[in-house]
Parts: C-alpha cells; structure tokens; sequence
C-alpha cells in the first residue's frame, strides 16, 4: 500500500500549503471566513435567474454610464427618492432583486439591498457576491 | 519514445504550474468559478478553493521526484477525471459556468464546452500514459512480500 | 551567528516597518463625521508628514464611494513636509453609519488606507413606509405619521404621489411634533403601486430632505 502512503503525503502537502496560504494571505483567508449571508446571492446564482431578476446598480451615476449589467437600473443614495420610482415601478411581488456596486469591500450595495426591503416592501431584494462584470455587461 | 516520457512530464507541469498559481492569484475568482458549476455547498466548495491549486502545485512538481512521479501522475490523472466530470455534469445540466481552469473567466455555455472537455480529456489521457510509463519503468515500489534487499 | 534576541529584533523591525504607511506618517488615518440629516455633507481632513528622506508623490486618490471627494493642495511633498488630504462627504439621502475607504496611490508605489466615518442621524422618524392594500380589502384611506423634536427645525414643503391613481394629502390636527401623511387610492378598484416623495426643509439652511412612501394595491 506504498501509493496509498504516497498519495495521502501529497494530499497532507498541498493541505499545509493551503494551510499556511490562509495564514499569510488575507484574499485566501477571505474565502473561508466570508461565509455567504442572508440576502446574498452568487453570481452563479444570479446568472441562474436570467431574465426574471432585476439587477440594482448601487454605485455612482458616472460610474453606472461608464458601463452596467445589460438592463439594469441605477439606485443609490445621492437620489434615492427619484431613481426608486422606476425601480417600484417594474418590480412585482416575488420578482428576485439582485443589488451590485463594485467590489466585494463595497458597502453600497448593502445599504440599499436593506433599505429596499424595509422601506419599499421589496422583501426579494439580495447583494450579489462577486464581480458583476461577470454577469452580462453592457 | 526515450524523450516521450519527459516530454509529457514537461507538459503537464507547465500547465498545472500555471493553473495552479493563477488560482492561487485569485482566490475569489476561483471560488466563484467553482460555485458557478452548483455542484458543492459553501464550505467544500471555500476549501477546495484554498486546498486545490495547491494541490495541483503540488503534484506537478513531485512529477520529477523519482519517489513520487508514478504516483503523483496517477493522481493527476483522477484530478483530471474529476474536472472532466465536473465539466460534463455541467453541460448535460445546461448550465453557464466559468472554467476558472487557468484563471480565465469568460463564461462558458453551450457548443463554448466542448473545447474545454476536449482540453480535459486530453489532460486525463496525457496523465494516464505516463502514469503506465512510470510503471514500466523502473520497479521502484515493491510490497514487503516480493522485497528482496539482495535485489535491491 | 546572530545572538537570538538580535535577530528577533530585526524581524520585529522588519515587520513593523512594514506595517507603517510608508513614505508619509499620517496624524489620523480615520476621521469620524458626526452629521445629522439636516446637513448637506461635511469635510475630512487627513494631515500627514513627510517623515522619509525622499520627496513622495502623492499619484492618485480613490475613495470607495461616489459620496466622497478628495482634494489635495499639491502631490508632492518633500521630506520634513507637512501637508493635508480634505475629503468632502455629501450626505445626500443617506441615513445611519457609513465607513468609506479612501485609497492613496504614493510615488513609491505604496497605498495609504484612509478611512472616513460618517454617522448621520435622522431627525425624522416615520412609520410606516410601506402600505399595502391587500386584495379584495377596501381602498381605505391609510396614515403615515412623521415624527421630529421640536427643537429641530423642520418644515414639510411639498407631498408628492407619482401615480395619480394614489392621493396623498397632509392632515391637521395631529398632537404630535411633526406631520400625518393620508393616502387613498382613488377608487374601489385601484391596482398598482405609487412612490410618494414627501420633501422637508430642515435646519437653519432649510436644507432639502425627502423621504419616500411605497403604496400598493394588489
């Protein structure tokens, strides 16, 4: 049973470099401590919904021309009064909202995933986890 | 057919050196790229991003340890049949995944798979054959029944 | 061979220089904002010094929100120099606590992390903001009362119902300190949804605040 020893050597090395990647990498340690939340949603999943999600950009106006998810809908705290009405507009009970800004670090897209579900009865709205230049872009 | 065996060697430690440190570079597009196939929950999924490129790192250098390549191909070979599973599942599901093989994170779907599964099988194929190279090689490995220290 | 404790030492010496943002000592690296909804916005000031023995270049500054901008006197600053980063931060119809990373780009290719912190207070309360006529219920009308001090100065302005198929009026006669918004769909067999933006005029600058009401008839 050498290969048996063998393999579970390999498997105990790449385990301690691994290990010690978590140690002296936050990015890596990021990955395990950041476990997913309520009102979170993966890109996968967000991918998974296609066309029956609508997608909330939180970031900035300039930042939001500069480039979007294809369809999405600009909703943030510098208007948040104005830019809510087509947002209200479109949304239907039970119609999954997918909220983004530009990073993981990013606070945004959380503050106003939070105030669409108290303030405005959207109870669908979640934060995307992950880059949402991976969803579709325009 | 001498060169054939380094050559191979050459090949797949190139490539897995080189996926490995991409992922390494990017953990969190790994992790998304493995959460893109719907196969594993959170927590296996977290630790395979943090044990697997290691894993590949790993094993692409013991394949130039004389103790370790036959084995070391042996499990490159699974590692590879796993991913061409994962692959595979994927397709059949219809699903849109990103690859996140060599750090690349264009979104894979459709008649887009088939490369991608072609790459896999090839890499499951190259890996096999040195494996049965490895073995024919040299009688490294020998259980205690067959020892004979004389020999040796 | 080094004696152990020299070589601990130069580890620790290692590290903590490291750890420091190189280049330029920054006095406060996180400055905390105390605002109330009443106010437009106010200003961060990060002072540093140039405590190396080579000018830095101050390249680029990126705060992590479109809320915040930087201003900087000039980019660079020779050794000995003291200088200061203003970070303006408009509170918009922004409400609570806001921490906002602000990333500077240095010369040496060092990154200084600031951090501003923003608490704003509302100085408006209401409840609900939601109201929903459920199906087959009546189109009654529905309250929504506001709620401030009476020390703080506030005035509504103007009552807006987007969709005309939802009335919204203020009423008189309340006993508290603030104001009660009634909305009425407009008929029995009113469906759909209204944003009603209720705008307020707050603080001595009568600074513009609006809040906003989600009605839906099902």
């Amino acid at each position: 049973m050498d290969w048996l020893r063998k393999s579970a050597a390999l498997l105990a090395i790449a385990a301690v470099l691994g290990g010690l990647s978590v140690a002296f990498n936050p990015a890596a340690r990021a990955v395990l401590l950041d476990a997913p939340r309520d009102h979170e949603i993966t890109v996968a999943q967000a991918q998974a919904l296609g066309a029956a999600a609508l997608w909330i950009d939180a970031r900035s106006r300039a930042d939001f021309e500069a480039g979007h998810v294809d369809g999405a809908l600009l909703l943030n705290e510098d208007a948040w009064s104005e830019l809510l009405i087509p947002v209200i507009e479109r949304w239907q009970p039970g119609m999954p909202v997918v909220v983004y800004c530009d990073s993981h670090g990013c606070q945004a897209s959380r503050k106003i995933a939070e105030r669409l579900r108290a303030e405005a009865g959207v109870d669908t709205a979640k934060v995307l986890r992950g880059e949402w230049s991976k969803v579709g872009a325009r | 057919m001498k060169m054939l065996k380094p050559a191979i060697r050459l090949v797949l430690t190139a490539l897995f050196v080189w996926a490995a440190v991409a992922k390494i570079a990017d953990p969190r597009a790994f992790q998304d790229a493995i959460a893109s196939y719907h196969l594993l929950p959170w927590l296996p999924g977290a630790v395979a991003t943090v044990w697997l490129p290691w894993l590949e790192l790993t094993l692409a250098i013991a394949l130039w340890q004389p103790r370790f390549s036959r084995t070391s191909a042996a499990m490159l070979a699974m590692l590879c049949a796993v991913f061409l599973v994962a692959l595979v599942q994927a397709w059949l599901r219809g699903i849109d995944i990103t690859c996140g093989c060599f750090g690349d994170s264009s979104v894979v779907s459709g008649a887009d798979y088939l490369p991608y599964l072609a790459r896999d099988a090839g890499l499951v194929a190259l890996a096999v054959v040195l494996w049965r190279l490895e073995k024919n090689a040299a009688p490294v490995e020998t259980d205690a029944a067959s020892y004979n220290p004389l020999v040796h | 061979m080094l004696p152990r404790r020299l070589l601990a030492a130069m580890l620790f010496a290692a590290i903590a220089s490291s750890a420091c943002l190189a280049g330029l000592k920054w006095d406060n690296p996180e400055v905390l904002l105390d605002l109330d909804s009443s106010m437009a916005g106010g200003e961060a000031v990060f002072t540093f010094v140039n405590d190396g023995a080579a000018p830095v270049k101050i390249l680029n500054i990126k705060p992590g929100c479109g809320c915040t901008v930087p201003t900087l006197e000039k980019s660079e600053y020779a050794p000995g120099e003291h200088g200061s980063l203003s970070a303006r931060f408009t509170t918009g119809e922004r409400r609570g606590s806001y921490q906002v990373p602000i990333h500077v780009q240095l010369g040496d290719g060092d990154v200084a992390e600031l951090s501003l912190v923003a608490q704003i207070r509302e100085l408006v309360k209401y409840f609900p903001a939601n109201l929903v006529w459920p199906k087959g219920e009546k189109r009654a009308p529905k309250d929504v009362e506001f709620h401030w001090n009476a020390t703080d100065d506030v005035k509504v302005t103007a009552l807006r119902s987007v969709n005309p198929s939802f009335k919204a009026e203020l009423i008189d006669g309340h006993d508290w300190n603030g104001a009660l918004v009634r909305l009425t769909p407009t008929g029995d067999e009113v469906t759909g949804t209204s944003v009603v933006i209720i705008t307020t005029a707050q603080g001595p600058d009568r600074r513009s605040r609006t809040y906003t009401l989600v009605a839906r008839a099902l």
